[in-house]
């Protein structure tokens, strides 16, 4: 009898967990439709794919959310029209591009740096169309179809400045190794160049771990070079992490002295 | 020389090494004769339901196996130590649970092979192309592990006294040694999947062994997994325990059995606590790998997981704590203490409350409906990272000082000083819950960098030097304390045993849970952005079905564990009728 009750018992106990688990709202996670951006894409069609790339792949509605505060991210409602005036020297597009790339380079109040460059989750092309659905939501689209071909074209492992999608075909030229300038860099640049980006995942105290990033504090020229413009390490060096985030950052080439500096 | 023992182990696991070698060899799946089909289909449940059950099956008698032999060589060396026959008598019992369970492990472990090279033969050829070398390794050290078990066991007696009791433990420790490599190897495949390294990401080309083996979830795995093992093994072998309780035929058993639950619930328990720290460590580095699986798993379809497990660590609290209320009941003196019980009881609820109050999730748009919006209204404000930290460290507050009161349940302090040290303690107590609070107040206003490097760390240690200090000066307390009733083992309600058959169920359909969430992090890839999952079953499924077959495992598991309890029984009652026509 108590053999009985002891197996009652238990399946009760089970019973209770799963009728719980079953009580709460349920999802399913559906892997993200293949989108082929190979076809000449009509403005409707690339803002369909830029909205299916912003539910799936990017997985950008775990952070943001549409017509309502209170995510971890800002509210996307009208942000092609907002994205337009953020920034007085860039327009729509090149904010929009620069938010997915380097979303730490402007945070909106209240925010923090949450957000992964793109670029390493994203092809060109996916940026492109997710731009274009970000654009409609509040303004007119100005990406054309030419523009996310153009995207299509450069590597997908390499991201892509903050530019026009015409300018991205040069990025793939433009990540040659750097030749050393003869003069120094600014360190006073190099360290604008470091609150900007690198700590979103580095600490803001370069001699310090990051929550992400390791302490970066007297990194060599040859380093920056090869970690920030090519993701890779110099031959013979041994990495702090065996980490994969670090996107390439081909447009920080200038800038490479500078950060060289700055970490002295 | 016991001849109680099982005999169902041999084919099982001679069944291992010839499947490695027909895997190595490319017979199972004639790579060289036929294509590869990406994947069959198992008939009704599917593939993935039917890889899912027999993985989680065989990982939770893994885990027992695992587990158990830890705290079996402490307890048989106490016994040592003390020189009293009890611990012998219960480390070797212990034992005994583990020699068929050894088996049934390795019977899984059969079926959810030959499962994997049936179903899913193309990413089973490219494992076993990656991990060749470990592969032969593992039977091999599985073989070692059982022959060590079985040594350990039959030699029981054999090996009782003197000299050769001390190669006994050391037969324990090895078993332990090769049973942690076991889980080390076994673990890389596991963690390769989630956190892949070593190989190229484009091609999945395996470039370099070490790497693939040392990948970032490994070490947080492997130490989460020992520390869990631990708890898991404590827990059933208590449950074990209640059930004979539940059916011993006089005292002197029901007391045998009723100090055994209580030190399996004592192992279990204090281990749990260590758990979480663990935790935390590997939720970091998979952030650190991948920010975007991090975020999937707290934040995104995965997020109501973590308002389940709280649910089911609170009501695991409740329990231990229940217990050990009712454990006050079989010390004479206990009765003293128990007034307490109804603010450390409200105190726990209050925490559950906080605990599992949802806030921070994000939701889908049917999500906001069934809630009523994004965040509670009244409550929501609970729902954060600082409260939730908060309400566990009171709740382990809480179990600290409910298991104070039990320890000094039949004692009267007689050291000079009792009055202050008694109020250093209360202080101690009072300042640390003090100081937690206030940490997970201010927290609300800090920056979450701050709150989750700085704030819970400084809250789990503030925690920690209270349960070490108070200890230490429970020690010094009731040093040479006057005794003034007895500890009568044995005099325990029923429902205190379904207490420790309760906590036994929780912990094992938690384990089930957290092996669904460990495992859904990797979405629709079998090996995380390396080899794509294209199969029917390429998507995550909702909780609600997750926990159906997470209690499908559960039933599974302990249907097989009562059926081992039923075989121990049937020896013990052979052993008894031996005894009885001598």
């Amino acid at each position: 009898m108590n053999t009985l009750k002891v197996i009652a018992f238990g399946l009760l106990v089970v019973g209770f967990y799963a009728f719980y688990a079953n009580s709460i709202p349920q999802t399913e996670s559906h892997p993200p439709k293949k989108i082929s951006l190979d076809a000449d894409l009509s403005e409707d069609e690339m803002i369909e794919a830029g909205e299916r790339v912003y539910s799936g792949k990017g997985t950008c509605g775990i952070c943001h959310a549409i017509g309502r505060t209170g995510s971890r991210g800002p509210d996307l409602n009208g942000v092609g029209l907002r994205a337009a005036s953020r920034k007085p020297d860039q327009g729509a597009k090149a904010y929009l591009l620069e938010s997915l790339l380097q979303p730490s380079a402007y945070l909106v109040e209240g925010y923090g740096p949450l957000m992964p460059p793109m670029g390493s989750i994203l092809t060109p092309g996916e940026i492109m169309v997710t731009v274009a659905y970000l654009q409609s939501l509040g303004a007119q689209v100005d990406i054309a179809p030419d523009d996310v071909k153009a995207a299509m074209l450069v590597r997908s492992d390499t991201t892509m400045p903050v530019s026009t999608a015409t300018e991205v075909q040069t990025v793939a030229v433009d990540s040659a190794p750097v030749a050393a300038s003869p003069a120094p860099g600014n360190p006073e640049q190099g360290k604008t160049v470091y609150n900007t980006l690198c700590i979103a995942c580095h600490n803001p105290d370069p001699a310090l771990v990051g929550t992400i990033g390791p302490a970066v504090r007297g990194s060599s020229r040859e380093l920056l070079e090869a970690r920030v413009l090519r993701a890779e390490y110099p031959p013979g060096y041994s990495p702090k992490r065996d980490t994969k985030l670090m996107p390439p950052m081909v447009h920080l080439a200038k800038d490479i002295d500078h950060l060289t500096e700055f970490l002295k | 020389m016991h001849t109680d023992a099982p005999k169902l182990a041999k084919p099982s696991y001679l069944l291992l090494p010839v499947l490695f070698f027909l895997i190595s060899s490319g017979v199972v799946w004639g790579q060289e004769l036929i294509e590869l089909p990406e994947y069959r289909a198992f008939p009704w449940i599917g593939s993935r339901v039917a890889v899912w059950i027999a993985a989680e099956v065989h990982l939770m008698f893994a885990a027992f196996v695992l587990g158990v032999p830890m705290f079996a060589v402490i307890v048989e060396l106490i016994g040592v130590l003390t020189r009293e026959e009890r611990y012998d008598k219960m480390a070797h019992e212990f034992t005994k649970l583990l020699t068929v369970a050894m088996s049934t492990t390795a019977i899984w472990g059969g079926i959810l092979l030959f499962l994997l090279i049936l179903l899913y033969p193309r990413f089973m050829n490219y494992l076993s192309e990656v991990f060749f070398p470990t592969l032969w390794i593992y039977p091999l050290i599985f073989f070692l592990e059982a022959f060590t078990l079985y040594l350990y066991y039959y030699g029981w007696d054999r090996m009782k006294t003197g000299r050769s009791k001390w190669f006994h433990l050391y037969l324990g420790l090895q078993l332990n040694i090769v049973g942690t490599i076991l889980l080390l190897v076994a673990n890389a495949w596991a963690t390769f999947m989630m956190t892949p390294g070593g190989v190229d990401m484009k091609t999945g080309a395996m470039m370099n062994l070490w790497e693939v083996i040392d990948n970032f979830a490994w070490w947080p795995i492997n130490i989460h997994r020992l520390i869990a093992n631990i708890t898991f093994g404590g827990a059933v072998v208590a449950a074990y325990a209640a059930f004979k309780f539940l059916h011993a035929k006089g005292p002197e058993e029901r007391a045998h059995y009723d100090w055994m639950g209580y030190v399996g619930n004592m192992i279990a328990i204090w281990s749990f606590l260590v758990l979480p720290f663990a935790g935390y460590w590997l939720m970091r580095e998979l952030y650190e790998y991948d920010q975007t699986m991090g975020i999937t798993m707290m934040g995104g379809f995965l997020s109501w997981l973590w308002i389940i497990q709280a649910i089911l660590i609170s009501s695991l609290f409740l329990a231990s704590n229940y217990y050990l209320w009712l454990g006050m009941e079989r010390i004479d003196g206990g009765e003293r203490y128990q007034k307490y019980i109804k603010y450390m009881l409200s105190v726990l609820i209050l925490c559950v409350w906080v605990w599992a109050t949802p806030h921070s999730l994000v939701v889908t748009p049917e999500e906001v409906a069934l809630m009523g919006g994004v965040h509670h209204p009244v409550i929501g404000i609970f729902g954060v990272m600082s409260a939730k930290m908060t309400a566990v460290n009171f709740m382990i507050l809480t179990s600290a000082i409910g298991f104070l009161f039990y320890r000094r349940a039949n004692k009267v302090a007689t050291v000079p000083h009792a009055r202050l040290l008694n109020g250093l303690q209360a202080s101690i107590f009072a300042g640390v819950a003090a100081y937690v609070l206030y940490l997970g107040v201010d927290g609300y206003f800090v920056e979450p960098s701050i709150r989750v490097n700085k704030y819970s760390v400084w809250q789990v240690l503030a925690v920690l030097f209270a349960i070490v200090s108070t200890t230490l000066i429970d020690f010094f307390l009731f040093k040479g304390a006057r005794t003034i009733g007895k500890f009568d083992w044995g005099r325990m309600p029923q429902r205190s045993q379904y207490t420790l058959i309760f906590i036994a169920v929780s912990f094992t359909w938690l384990m089930g849970l957290m092996g669904y969430a460990r495992s859904a992090i990797r979405q629709h890839w079998h090996v995380y952005k390396v080899m794509e999952d294209t199969s029917v079953d390429a998507f995550a499924p909702t909780l609600g079905f997750a926990a159906n077959v997470v209690s499908v495992c559960v039933v599974i598991f302990l249907g097989l564990v009562m059926f081992i309890f039923w075989l121990g029984s049937l020896a013990d009652k052979k052993q008894e009728k031996l005894k009885t026509a001598i």
